[in-house]
């Protein structure tokens, strides 16, 4: 079963990881050409005028951006974080659903498997690629700095595990949402949304003192890259959050999915 | 009777098989014309091709004695389909459903609401009007689905396996209204694996199985190409074997098996072979409880040609 | 038939609750929490006029773009100024420096310099302000250095100086705008913010050019397959469902203006009207993006769904909507990539209404998005005629 779930997911897992993999390319190739001119010292003079609570938002308030790592570590990041929400955000909503939508529902049910092997089965298809995912764009990221200068490589490894803090979690309330539903277009637009307001909140959050408690509401949050900046160790809060909202969502979409009326 | 469809050689290739293999058919006007082949055997496919949907490799299709092309409106505004998916609008209701299908071939308001009515009492949706598809059960959903094919009053219709999951009263309802269809002068090709159906509903049925014709003919024509004439089944309690050999030997007979008290014979061709099983029966004082006798179905026609079922 | 289909297609995008959701409802709550958001650092932001110096050496008063530049830059009539400028010796600069009245002093010699005791926003507008006039300047020289060599090159030595004048306008405009986004009394984070919730919200009309689509191909969807049996030209049911996005996606912009107009209180200033021509004609751009994915790409619905959310979320990325910092190095490195670049069109249009005294580089933002749009409109119309499928 697993093996199927592994194969089926495999092509939406390789557009999504060579578009990101892509947009990083396009940083690389740019940004020697930029720390060679005159013109990065500028910008980063430049971004200093910008309230302080702006440059928080994107933690340019804790780094610069005359290097790549400068500027991986200010949008760079958040942008990783955007995007894997998003394939985690479709993944999660589409794994199970799109067994009802094909019709192969009906045949899956008919097998000697339970309703809970079905969706263990998928639940470890969609971690490995996320991770996978992760993975990829660690070690090219890590290519691409080792051209680009010094950096410290154990700020890096860190910053490069956080995305997957919030992203298991996007993945697993996605996938209890689609419990809630039969159609796809539905939850596509509901999971998607999850995903982009969440990423609105958490850049909002850090502008002022009325909306910081947006933060809470963010699953973005769980991230927390500006822990790994400031005192290089991932927030061990986090963490476990993580862990607790991922095992709730997983366990609420499991009994859900059990009492389901399938199509 | 001159003919609405002519399919000559046509043939849709993929990369890997050939779906649709040098079929040649024709449709006269007002008959229904069953298509019937187990899943993969080419029946959607066909009828795509001749819609002008799907590509084709070779062959050509004439439908009212003109080529048929997408553009081909003069055509199309004749046909009426309904595919084997639901194909309704969610957000819009029974009625507004109907009628905005309608309205792509009939542009006058007045004509359209009459005739999106007659749509409507035709499948029997006349208390579901204002409800939509997500409150409709599947049985009526698959009404709507033909109510929008059919509402424009077209001269030839498509029905592309109608009845597929369909409660029994909803099929009844779908069979009397092609009838009625029929009735009315349309031509009508009716796709299915249910050869029940086809015997009901069809003046003449093809049989297809990888993309081919393997059989063509009224129900009676094709039921005539298998080889066997009758099975009979009667239940005999604790029979002995000597009597099983016995009927073996029985003119015509071309296989017996007994099982579970169920004494199960095939003949060949030949007539009165029940009443010679019946005085045997009878002279050995054999006791019997029930005993059933049936000509051969279109599925043993096509287990015979195929050696599978029609529906698998 | 237009009108019937026109009429269904507008009932059934009404209909679609998740639709009109990121239509309608989430463009305003997003712009409630911009509004929370940006306020508190509205009213924190207040730049002063900048004391400076200028050491008058032979090198500054034989360079007329550096010398015009500060004159302009120091005037009071100007409603931009920025500086207070002193012209001293150096030595009086370097005391006037000392004792804090300035907050740094131009010397410029064979490259200017910039001298500052300490780090600062006026310090960095100061050096800032140096460096892009410094640019200019080197940009106009080459300019004309070069137009002057064609020109002899050509053998023709009536050098028509206009010609080269204007195109030196030009550059200077460019590094005016520069200027001005950095440092100006007008520059307004909300009201950037704002623009940038206009123009994600323009973008959005790909997933409505989307639907309009996908409801019209046979490869699509079951309806698709129905309305492509039906006697009606194709191109008038495309036509009239796209029309149908549209006019929902322009309801969706007017009512984010009407929203963050009345009830925000977001001052739109006297450009209200060319605002809403651009947020217009940048809904069309979106949209038609969104019909040309639905018609070029052989894919279901979720992987076209999730291309039209790819390239709209990469072009709002290169144009700054995501981050500060990703606009300014496309600008300054890679224009040609921005210049085609619809989300940047937008931004850049919104921008050029705030810094810009003429219109032409909105107009040209404007026409550029139009250009867009029908480009997309073409490929798309191009790809569906007389469509016929391998497999559906």
């Amino acid at each position: 079963m697993l093996k199927r779930e592994l194969k089926v997911n495999l092509k939406s897992f390789i557009i999504w990881t060579v578009l990101l993999i892509g947009m990083f390319l396009v940083v690389f190739l740019v940004y020697p050409s930029i720390v060679n001119s005159n013109n990065i010292e500028m910008m980063d003079e430049m971004m200093k005028m910008f309230p302080s609570e702006m440059l928080k938002a994107f933690n340019m308030d804790l780094s610069t951006i005359d290097s790549a790592f400068g500027w991986l570590k200010t949008e760079g990041f958040i942008f990783v974080l955007l995007v894997v929400g998003c394939y985690c955000s479709i993944l999660g909503s589409t794994i199970l659903l799109k067994e009802e939508s094909d019709h192969t529902i009906e045949y899956l049910n008919s097998l000697p498997i339970t309703r809970n092997k079905i969706v263990i089965s998928k639940v470890l298809c969609g971690l490995f690629y996320i991770v996978l995912m992760i993975f990829l764009l660690t070690i090219f990221n890590y290519i691409g700095l080792s051209f680009s200068g010094k950096f410290d490589h154990k700020q890096y490894f860190l910053l490069s595990i956080t995305p997957i803090f919030s992203s298991i979690v996007i993945f697993f309330f996605c996938l209890l949402l689609s419990t809630f539903t039969h159609k796809n277009k539905r939850i596509l637009g509901m999971s998607l949304g999850v995903v982009f307001i969440s990423y609105i909140l958490y850049t909002l959050s850090s502008l002022s003192k009325e909306v910081e408690f947006l933060k809470y509401i963010s699953i973005f949050t769980l991230a927390d890259i500006r822990h790994v900046i400031l005192n290089t160790s991932i927030n061990p809060v986090m963490i476990v959050m993580s862990v607790i909202l991922s095992t709730l969502f997983f366990i609420l979409a499991l009994v859900r999915y059990n009492k389901k009326e399938l199509l | 009777m001159k003919n609405v469809i002519e399919v000559k050689n046509l043939t849709k290739e993929y990369k890997e098989l050939k779906a649709v293999d040098n079929l040649s058919f024709a449709v006269q006007e007002g008959e229904i014309l069953g298509l019937l082949g187990p899943n993969g055997s080419g029946k959607s496919t066909t009828i795509n091709c001749i819609l002008s949907l799907l590509n084709f490799s070779e062959g050509s299709i004439k439908i009212f004695g003109k080529e048929m092309k997408p553009d081909a409106y003069d055509i199309k505004k004749d046909i009426g389909v309904v595919f084997q998916d639901v194909a309704v609008f969610e957000e819009l209701s029974v009625y507004d459903n109907i009628d905005y299908f309608c309205g792509l071939y009939i542009k006058d308001k007045r004509v359209r609401k009459k005739y999106v009515e007659e749509a409507i009492q035709l499948v029997g949706l006349e208390e579901f009007k204002n409800f939509f598809p997500k409150k409709l059960s599947g049985g009526l959903l698959r009404r709507l689905n033909i109510a929008c094919g059919i509402a424009h009053k077209p001269k030839l219709i498509f029905l592309d396996e109608p009845t597929v999951a369909v409660d029994p009263q909803s099929r009844n309802n779908i069979l009397d209204g092609i009838k009625m269809l029929r009735d009315r002068g349309a031509t009508i090709i009716y796709t299915t694996h249910y050869m029940e159906e086809v015997e009901i509903l069809c003046d003449r049925v093809i049989i297809l199985d990888k993309g081919k014709i393997i059989a063509s003919g009224t129900n009676a024509e094709v039921k005539a190409l298998a080889s066997i004439e009758e099975k009979v089944s009667v239940e005999a309690i604790d029979l002995d074997k000597k009597y099983i050999d016995e009927i073996k030997k029985f003119k015509n007979v071309d296989e017996v098996i007994y099982n579970n008290n169920i004494l199960f014979i095939r003949y060949k061709k030949g007539k009165n072979n029940l009443d010679t099983l019946l005085d045997y029966l009878k002279e050995e004082h054999i006791k019997y409880n029930k005993i059933y006798s049936e000509r051969p179905t279109l599925n043993d026609v096509f287990l015979e040609l195929t050696g599978k079922e029609l529906r698998d | 038939m237009f009108i019937h289909n026109f009429k269904y297609a507008l009932k059934t995008l009404f209909r679609n609750k998740m639709l009109i959701f990121w239509t309608f409802a989430f463009p305003i709550i997003l712009g409630t929490f911009f509004n929370m958001a940006f306020s508190d650092i509205e009213k924190s932001e207040k730049l002063d006029i900048i004391d400076i110096a200028i050491v008058e050496t032979d090198e500054f008063k034989n360079n007329e773009i550096f010398k015009e530049s500060f004159k302009e830059l120091s005037n009071k009539k100007n409603k931009d100024r920025l500086f207070n400028t002193k012209y001293v010796e150096e030595s009086e600069a370097k005391e006037l420096l000392k004792s804090n009245k300035i907050t740094g002093y131009l010397l410029l010699k064979d490259t200017p310099k910039v001298v500052v005791t300490t780090s600062g926003i006026n310090e960095t507008i100061l050096k800032y302000v140096t460096e892009e006039i410094k640019q200019t300047e080197k940009i106009v020289e080459n300019l004309a250095q070069s137009e002057i060599k064609k020109e002899v090159e050509k053998k023709n030595y009536n050098i028509d100086y206009d010609q080269i004048y204007n195109k030196v306008l030009e550059i200077t405009k460019d590094s005016d705008a520069n200027i001005k986004n950095i440092t100006s009394h007008n520059l307004s984070y909300t009201m950037i913010e704002f623009y940038t919730l206009i123009a994600m919200a323009c973008l959005y009309g790909g997933i409505l050019g989307m639907v309009a689509i996908n409801q019209n191909l046979a490869n699509m969807s079951s309806n698709g397959k129905r309305v492509s049996v039906a006697p009606t030209s194709k191109g008038k049911l495309i036509l009239s469902s796209v029309l149908a996005s549209y006019i929902t996606q322009l309801i969706g912009i007017f009512l984010l203006f009407i929203y963050t107009i009345f009830a925000l209180k977001v001052d739109y200033g006297n450009n209200l009207a060319l605002v809403i021509l651009l947020a217009t004609v940048g809904s069309f751009a979106g949209l038609s993006l969104g019909v040309a994915v639905a018609c070029l790409f052989k894919a279901n619905d979720n992987v076209k769904t999730g291309i039209v959310i790819s390239i709209t979320m990469f072009g709002c990325f290169l144009s700054g909507m995501m981050g500060i910092t990703m606009k300014y190095i496309i600008d300054k490195n890679i224009p040609i990539i921005n210049k085609l670049n619809p989300a940047n069109m937008i931004t850049d249009g919104f921008y050029s209404l705030y810094y810009y005294d003429t219109l032409d580089r909105f107009y040209f933002n404007v026409v550029s998005l139009l250009i867009f749009a029908f480009l997309m409109i073409a490929i798309s119309m191009f790809s569906l005629r007389r469509q016929k499928y391998d497999s559906i």
